[in-house]
């Protein structure tokens, strides 16, 4: 679970420009005692229901099925976004949300709208990737993974060898 | 593929516009060690290898020509 | 750029490939002198003060890139990729090396920055009068052969954008 509030920020300026905000519902990233693997479609929707009504989302959510159809089609990822244009274009992918950056990716398609309405030609379009860095919140890692349980905190340890908001020299320890 | 083959092969005659885009999808992602090779300086006609710049600073490298 | 970043310790290059668009002006290099002449001619004709390397006859270099015709990386010291994109575009470089700058002073600062991945797509409202010029430059085959090409597109009818699954 990423970051929700900047999202919200983002979604009110942009919801009367064209844009469609969603929140994809996926399988539980880091399961634990009070929020466990989904073993149902309607255990699901009420986890779906908690995130909103814990995190305050104002976006609607969309839940995936129960085999994950969605989520399989687009990557897998925990907390991937994507912006997609009216010609079903992926505009813009990545492995992480960072609102800062998709404030900028929504600029351009406002401005690509105005162009297009202006019949400027445009000639030719590319891809680009970069290697994007975001600030990791240690203090907001707590939280997602304490509300899940301890069971969450323990497998974390068990995978990477340190806490999921272990400091960099705990880290470097591993 | 004979050396004179793969010169024909590589700068063709004719553009036609199939690129190989999917050699560039999967070669080097952002995030992977860039591949070294070796050149030929123009202003100087010096060979030089690629990993020199890297290891010096940042190099940004565009690929092209004339046409 | 290249003067403008020159300070903040970033190189500029130039890769000299197979030409993208052989005409009878500039035709396809059957020898590396050859390829040598056509870059000196490059390099007059746009002023390039970037040094220009040369790559061989096989396009050995061009190759481990990825072949396409105008392709730019962005590599750190050290040798990482940083950013690379499928075609120049000044702009979109210019954004992607402040990106860097900017992300190491913030690290410099203190912040704690984990490395994820961004893919854009880029809008370019290019001018296609200097494409054709381009293009009549290397002789009347080119402007064919492209014609020819675009033509051979436009009869496959538009394609769904395709979503790409990251590793």
């Amino acid at each position: 679970m990423g970051e929700v509030p900047p999202l919200t920020k983002l979604h009110e300026k942009y919801r009367d420009k064209g844009f469609a905000f969603f929140i994809v519902y996926v399988r539980e990233a880091h399961p634990g005692e009070n929020f466990p693997h989904h073993g149902s479609f309607e255990q699901k929707l009420a986890h779906a229901r908690q995130l909103r009504d814990l995190e305050r989302v104002k976006i609607p959510i969309l839940i995936d099925d129960l085999k994950g159809a969605a989520h399989v089609a687009y990557g897998l990822l925990p907390n991937m976004i994507y912006l997609i244009d009216r010609d079903r274009t992926v505009v813009y992918k990545s492995d992480w949300t960072d609102a800062h950056e998709l404030e900028g990716m929504c600029e351009s398609l406002v401005r690509l709208d105005d162009m297009k309405a202006r019949q400027v030609p445009i000639i030719r379009k590319g891809v680009s990737e970069r290697l994007h860095w975001i600030p990791m919140d240690p203090q907001h890692r707590e939280r997602i993974y304490r509300r899940s349980g301890e069971k969450a905190i323990r497998d974390y340890f068990n995978a990477r060898g340190h806490l999921p908001y272990a400091t960099d020299a705990e880290r470097d320890k591993t | 593929m004979t050396h004179r083959t793969q010169i024909e092969d590589y700068n063709y005659s004719v553009f036609v516009g199939s690129e190989e885009f999917m050699a560039f999808r999967t070669l080097l992602p952002v995030g992977s060690s860039a591949a070294d090779f070796e050149a030929k300086l123009l202003e100087t006609g010096q060979r030089v290898q690629f990993s020199d710049y890297w290891k010096k600073g940042d190099v940004l490298i565009e690929f092209g020509s004339l046409t | 750029m290249a003067r403008q970043f020159a300070p903040k310790g970033i190189n500029f290059v130039f890769l000299y490939t197979r030409e993208a668009h052989p005409g009878e002006n500039y035709p396809a290099h059957r020898s590396f002198e050859q390829k040598l002449e056509h870059a000196r001619a490059f390099k007059a004709e746009f002023n390039v003060e970037r040094p220009i390397l040369v790559d061989d006859l096989t396009g050995t270099a061009h190759k481990l890139y990825g072949s396409l015709p105008n392709m730019t990386y962005l590599i750190g010291r050290g040798g990482r990729v940083l950013f690379r994109a499928d075609w120049t575009d000044p702009r979109t470089i210019e954004y992607a090396i402040n990106y860097v700058l900017n992300s190491r002073a913030r690290r410099r600062e203190g912040l704690r920055l984990a490395p994820f991945y961004a893919e854009f797509v880029g809008y370019r409202w290019n001018d296609p009068g200097k494409f054709q010029e381009g293009l009549v430059r290397a002789g009347q085959q080119a402007v064919d052969d492209f014609d020819r090409a675009m033509k051979q597109r436009l009869k496959q009818g538009p394609r769904l954008g395709r979503i790409e699954l990251p590793e």
